[in-house]
């Protein structure tokens, strides 16, 4: 089974994705230029990254580039990492996720994309990764999200995993812009605080 | 104190964070957020929840990724300090009382001059990135990305680069205009935290491409540096 990505224990307060401490020595080493501790580095980052490009791009094939151009960039740009700003398990999903969702946009025209994305699937319950993210931690996650509101719940999705703009959600779900704006930050605020305070 | 454009703009910390905004927001955001604490926390936190989400949805690699990552970046640079002048320390150390008194006037002056351009430079970055008429250009590259938004009608740029190196205090960026096959020069900017957002003067009329290249302070009149990164041609 591949390393996992996710923190087996819940970590104390904000929980980051990854272990946060072994992935920050490890990102100490890997800005000195130490090629083996980025190949350890990849390993714990890679179905993080490989994930969240296939899930917002839905064609492997461009996914599996794009999280070949993030695992360069993390490489290229390890320096500007602020380990006192993010987990490095984040500040990789931030840069697979931001890849992803330029690459939809840039590439697709709408039509294209709607055919692509399954709308209104919900996350919660899926098993999108096998045996590759630990159980309970997938739990937590699928937890974190069935205790928003419907709205919220799909507001988020369509956002992050959709690779949709609030513009977009708006016009998806008819409703007002404004609405689809405080959704989304209630959502992820509940989700913090679901996360955070009861790992 | 009433800022209602300024709530606005954040109330878009959520969906930034989630990359659920269009490139104009994107910019706007980023711009606002160079100065603005409290979405700076939002958004760090907002950040590791995207995280959570991304781990979720985690997938098996496939099994080549692995050895096509690890040999691209055995060809692939880190971004570094580039190489600066040699230190003058030594010269300031014996030249004395009176040179130090005269930098420190120096210096005063470049600051008083400094807050003043500060403040003409956000408002020109204001008045670009909320013009109804904005247009938003890709800058990509192996040394960081970025985006240039324009205004017809307010006649300015702005320039927004991400995911920059450190430079050394005698190197800046360096914008250029691809003019009929000629670069011609453009405005020049200092990165902070790897960031750049800047006011950047105007369109150039026959301008098919921009670049972005490291020239010594003060600017190049013609580029000496490598492009870091190129809008493609339009
Ligand atoms: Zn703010």
């Amino acid at each position: 089974m591949a390393d996992v990505p996710v923190a087996r224990r819940p970590a104390p307060t904000v929980a980051p994705v990854g272990a946060a401490d072994g992935d920050a020595g490890l990102m100490a080493q890997v800005c000195r230029g130490d090629e083996q501790a980025f190949a350890r580095l990849y390993d714990r980052l890679a179905p993080t990254v490989v994930g969240v490009a296939r899930r917002v791009l839905r064609n492997p094939a461009q996914a599996d580039e794009v999280a070949q151009e993030v695992f360069v960039e993390l490489w290229r740009t390890a320096r500007t990492f602020d380990r006192d700003r993010a987990s490095v398990g984040a500040w990789a999903a931030m840069i697979a996720h931001r890849r992803a969702v330029d690459r939809v946009r840039s590439e697709s025209s709408r039509q294209r994309r709607d055919e692509r994305v399954g709308l209104l699937d919900p996350v919660v319950g899926a098993d999108p990764a096998g045996d590759v993210i630990d159980d309970f931690d997938r739990r937590r996650v699928g937890r974190a999200l069935g205790s928003l509101t419907e709205l919220q719940r799909q507001v988020v999705e369509l956002a992050y995993y959709g690779g949709h703009t609030h513009t977009e959600i708006a016009d998806l779900l008819d409703v007002p812009l404004g609405t689809v704006k405080t959704r989304v930050r209630d959502g992820l605020i509940r989700l913090r605080d679901a996360l955070g305070d009861h790992p | 104190m009433n800022r209602p454009t300024n709530d606005d703009i954040h109330d878009l910390v959520a969906a930034y964070a989630l990359d659920a905004v269009d490139d104009l927001e994107r910019v706007r955001f980023e711009a606002h957020l160079a100065r603005c604490p409290a979405c700076r926390r939002d958004l760090d936190e907002y950040r590791e929840v995207a995280g959570m989400l991304a781990a979720h949805v985690a997938a098996e690699p496939p099994p080549t990724l692995r050895a096509a990552v690890l040999s691209e970046i055995g060809q692939t640079p880190q971004a570094r300090p580039l190489p600066s002048a040699p230190s003058r320390s030594r010269r300031w150390v014996t030249a004395g009382l009176s040179v130090a008194a005269a930098m420190i006037l120096a210096v005063l002056a470049v600051r008083l001059v400094s807050v003043g351009r500060q403040r003409d430079e956000a408002m020109a970055l204001n008045r670009v990135l909320t013009a109804a008429d904005a247009e938003v250009m890709a800058l990509h590259g192996d040394h960081g990305s970025g985006r240039l938004v324009f205004s017809p009608s307010v006649g300015r740029m702005v320039v927004v680069l991400d995911g920059l190196g450190d430079m050394p205090a005698d190197r800046v960026l360096q914008l250029w205009y691809q003019v009929d096959g000629a670069m011609m020069p453009g405005a020049t900017f200092a990165p902070t935290g790897g960031r750049v957002v800047a006011a950047a003067g105007t369109l150039m009329p026959g301008t098919h491409q921009f670049a972005v290249t490291v020239e010594p302070v003060g600017g190049s009149p013609t580029p000496t540096g490598d492009v870091m990164m190129s809008t493609d041609r339009f």
